[in-house]
């Protein structure tokens, strides 16, 4: 009732009465317990601004309940979880330093009480108070922070080591932000607002040898879904790697060196798995002779008698695969290596998974290596080439394990092949080619099954294996030539229709993925795809349809405008029905925001398209872009900013498509465009507005600058007194320093575009 | 930190997927409209 009434201003006295039955002298144990735990309840769901002017009352409550002096262990419970709770809305309590000592104090003794659960929810506390409050805490980390934490990282109570690593996590998330700050900060010749002090570096002397222990306390089990002191000390140690940089080498290589072969599996597995966590962070350079050198010792591992210490040097290999690849692409340990992995795909499904994600690293770093990065398409071979074919078809039998849907398997093994797929060099086509048949044939096997499907679960598998093959199939089709294509498009269009027709009200994930296929059949086709668009329109529109499953009337929305481009004008005929399911999804509130730019760049890829038959949509569509182009959204919410620049960029991009497609491809622009003509005030407002933005994205700084130099090449001199403003001309002085080539690109391509109308003018 | 470690042994390949081909859509767009635009020949630093 409180959630409801305190933020529209009723039940104004409600705080005060609860504070009193807490802070009354004689108040029952009862009273006070329940009370506080109301209190706990309404801080954890309200909104903070609507109770932020009680805080000092809540506090008042909460401490008195929380006191070393409080007798009751409920009581104390009680106040501390409403503490941890109330924590957000306090901030103008942690500014005032005798508040903040106050609060601090009573947190940390109740970090020392005996009763598990009341030290458990003071940890959380300071485990949440690190993240919030950081920049005050340097007071009390030397005298008690450090201590406390520590302390509890070495307990044998699970819960309360797990606090313990949490809060140097914490710390660590807290400092990685603090060093980007300040990167970003120098990057502007300013002063960053916040300063990191480096806890975790100067703490990691004390932390490695506890984070050491607790790697060694691991469960033989596989259970992902369970969380302990172990994987949370291998995650902290990946942390503060990240945040320490090649401080932490030094404070973990010997443990590594001292027990990698040691005669215990569990001290074995901990330096193998120190020894993985410490990849990312320190300088690759300095990494890479310490990395060759274990290579042997690691290969060796994958032979371990134990299957844990098997499955950490899988996943560490795949680590070294990732972040140090020149480790293992080269003469003296790639073969070796792969024998090795090859070897272990056919082991348990927890380490076989490992191993397709360390394939599917070095796949990408071997074409990495071999590409020359001058744009001149695919490489010629690769370090893989020799064992392309093999490894192929190891995958693929490895996703025809029965065992398959242990620890993801299944999944991990597409994965690598598709990643082996897309990082294909020329020399190994062949392979691509054959495993395209192979692909198409699985798939058509999986639609015969879909009869014999009974149970519930035969159902997830039948789908998740048709995502996958989907999937696979993309990567497939994006290799295959343009002269291949259209020989196998047919058997491929035939089994996507297939599968639409009788994935209908089955899994989203399905329709998505072959949704997918198609639009990378349609990249591949081009014009080509056009005699398929009678069977397959039917599908594409219950896809717009579906307003139900977002990310499935998305695809579809996705494959419309890859249609358009396509297809070019060849796309005329469908256009009325797609237009009227895209305008009326525009203007749907149930269809969920994330579909919505999408539409809006289909409009210019129709445009585009169409070229001036453009013209019979032109008044609906630029009604919605006007629309769309004043949209604001909530700036203190980052997800909504990210939205807004998406809108825009593909407002931008609709407005584009427009302008380039009625003016035509001609010398001279065509006489529709000039239809257009009293809407370019709308437009230079628009991208005024979007410049004045200090929030703007880069693509939303390039899209506007490719606007604007198309509008001045179609509407000549007259354009110069609206793109001459300050405000622009700063949008593509940024654009000209853009970090992007793209951006940079069409930054000074407008500007010459404004410069030739100045000279001509 | 749970999440994060989750994370870590599973991933989301669908959401990658998905990325892949937002990513390859962009780039078609650009590319048709730099032939447009007759962008071919334009450098790329000031």
């Amino acid at each position: 009732i409180a959630l409801t009434e305190i933020p529209v201003g009723q039940w104004p006295n409600l705080i005060d009465r609860l504070v009193a039955n807490v802070t009354t002298p004689g108040a029952t144990d009862m009273t006070k317990e329940s009370t506080l735990e109301a209190i706990g309840y309404i801080c954890q769901d309200i909104e903070p601004e609507a109770i932020a002017a009680q805080s000092n009352n809540i506090l008042t409550a909460i401490v008195h309940g929380m006191k070393r002096d409080e007798p009751n262990d409920h009581v104390r419970l009680a106040a501390t979880t409403a503490l941890l709770n109330s924590l957000e809305f306090t901030r103008q309590n942690f500014e005032r330093d005798a508040e903040r000592h106050f609060i601090m104090q009573v947190v940390c003794e109740a970090t020392q009480s005996t009763n598990t659960q009341i030290k458990v929810a003071a940890l959380q506390c300071l485990v949440k108070i690190m993240s919030l409050y950081y920049q005050y805490m340097e007071h009390y980390m030397g005298p008690a922070l450090f201590a406390i934490t520590l302390e509890a990282m070495k307990s044998e109570i699970d819960e309360v080591a797990l606090q313990g690593i949490e809060f140097w996590s914490n710390v660590c998330d807290e400092e990685v932000d603090l060093a980007i700050e300040a990167s970003e900060a120098a990057e502007l010749g300013r002063p960053p607002e916040r300063t990191s002090r480096f806890y975790a570096k100067g703490a990691l002397q004390y932390l490695v040898p506890v984070l050491m222990m607790t790697l060694s306390k691991q469960e033989e089990a596989d259970d992902d879904d369970e969380w302990n002191p172990c994987k949370a000390a291998g995650v902290c140690i990946m942390l503060l790697a990240t945040c320490t940089e090649d401080d932490i080498v030094p404070h973990v290589l010997p443990f590594v060196k001292e027990n990698i072969k040691h005669q215990n599996w569990r001290l074995r597995d901990a330096a193998i798995m120190a020894f993985g966590s410490i990849l990312e962070g320190p300088d690759p350079t300095n990494l890479k002779p310490m990395v060759e050198q274990a290579m042997p010792t690691l290969i060796e591992a994958l032979n371990d008698e134990s299957v844990v210490v098997r499955d950490t040097t899988a996943w560490t290999l795949g680590r070294v695969c990732e972040l140090i690849p020149d480790a293992a692409c080269n003469d003296t340990y790639l073969k070796l290596l792969l024998e090795a992995l090859v070897h272990s795909l056919k082991g348990e499904p927890r380490v076989a998974s490992n191993v397709c994600w360390a394939l599917s690293s070095l796949a990408e770093a071997a074409y990495e290596q071999a590409d020359t990065g001058d744009g001149d398409g695919e490489p010629p071979t690769y370090c893989l080439s020799a064992f392309f074919d093999p490894l192929v078809d190891v995958l693929l039998q490895t996703t025809d394990r029965a065992d398959g849907n242990q620890c993801n398997l299944r999944n991990a093994a597409y994965e690598a092949l598709m990643e082996l797929m897309k990082n294909s060099p020329h020399d190994c086509y062949p392979t691509v080619q054959k495993t395209t048949m192979i692909i198409l044939e699985r798939l058509q096997q999986v639609l015969h099954m879909e009869t014999q499907v009974q149970s519930h679960s035969d159902r997830v598998q039948v789908n998740d294996i048709q995502s996958l093959l989907c999937a696979t199939l993309q990567s497939v089709l994006r290799k295959v030539t343009p002269e291949d294509a259209p020989k196998i498009s047919d058997p491929i269009m035939a089994a996507l229709l297939q599968m639409f027709q009788t994935s209908q009200g089955k899994s989203g994930g399905v329709q998505e993925d072959a949704l997918l296929a198609v639009s990378t059949l349609v990249e591949v086709l081009g014009q080509n795809f056009l005699k398929y668009m009678e069977a397959f329109k039917p599908y594409l529109c219950l896809g717009l349809r579906n307003v139900d499953d977002y990310t499935v009337c998305a695809a579809a929305v996705g494959v419309t405008g890859d249609i358009c481009r396509g297809l070019g004008d060849k796309v005329e005929p469908f256009c009325d029905e797609l237009m009227s399911m895209l305008v009326e999804n525009l203007g749907n509130n149930n269809v969920h925001r994330n579909v919505k730019p999408a539409i809006l760049s289909v409009f210019g890829d129709m445009a585009l398209a169409l070229g001036p038959k453009f013209t019979k949509y032109l008044e609906v569509v630029l009604q919605m872009l006007h629309q769309a182009s004043q949209a604001q959204v909530d700036r203190s919410d980052f997800d909504m900013l990210d939205y807004l620049n998406e809108l825009r960029e593909t407002c931008l991009e609709a407005y584009t498509g427009i302008v380039q497609g009625l003016k035509g491809d001609g010398p001279n622009p065509k006489q529709e465009v000039q239809l257009l003509r009293t809407h370019v005030p709308h437009m230079i407002t628009f991208i005024t507005s979007v410049a004045a933005d200090e929030e703007k994205s880069d693509p939303v700084v390039a899209s506007s600058a490719g606007l604007i130099g198309d509008l001045c090449s179609v509407f000549g001199a007259d354009m110069l007194q609206l793109v001459e403003t300050d405000p622009i001309g700063n949008l593509l002085i940024q654009g000209r320093r853009s970090k992007t080539s793209k951006t940079k690109t069409l930054a000074m391509w407008a500007t010459k575009e404004i410069r030739r109308l100045k000279s001509n003018n | 930190h749970f999440a994060l470690y989750k994370n870590k042994t599973t991933g989301s390949s669908q959401e990658e997927r998905r990325k892949m081909v937002l990513h390859a859509r962009k780039e078609a767009r650009y590319d048709l409209l730099s032939l447009v635009r007759n962008l071919e020949g334009e450098s790329e630093v000031t």
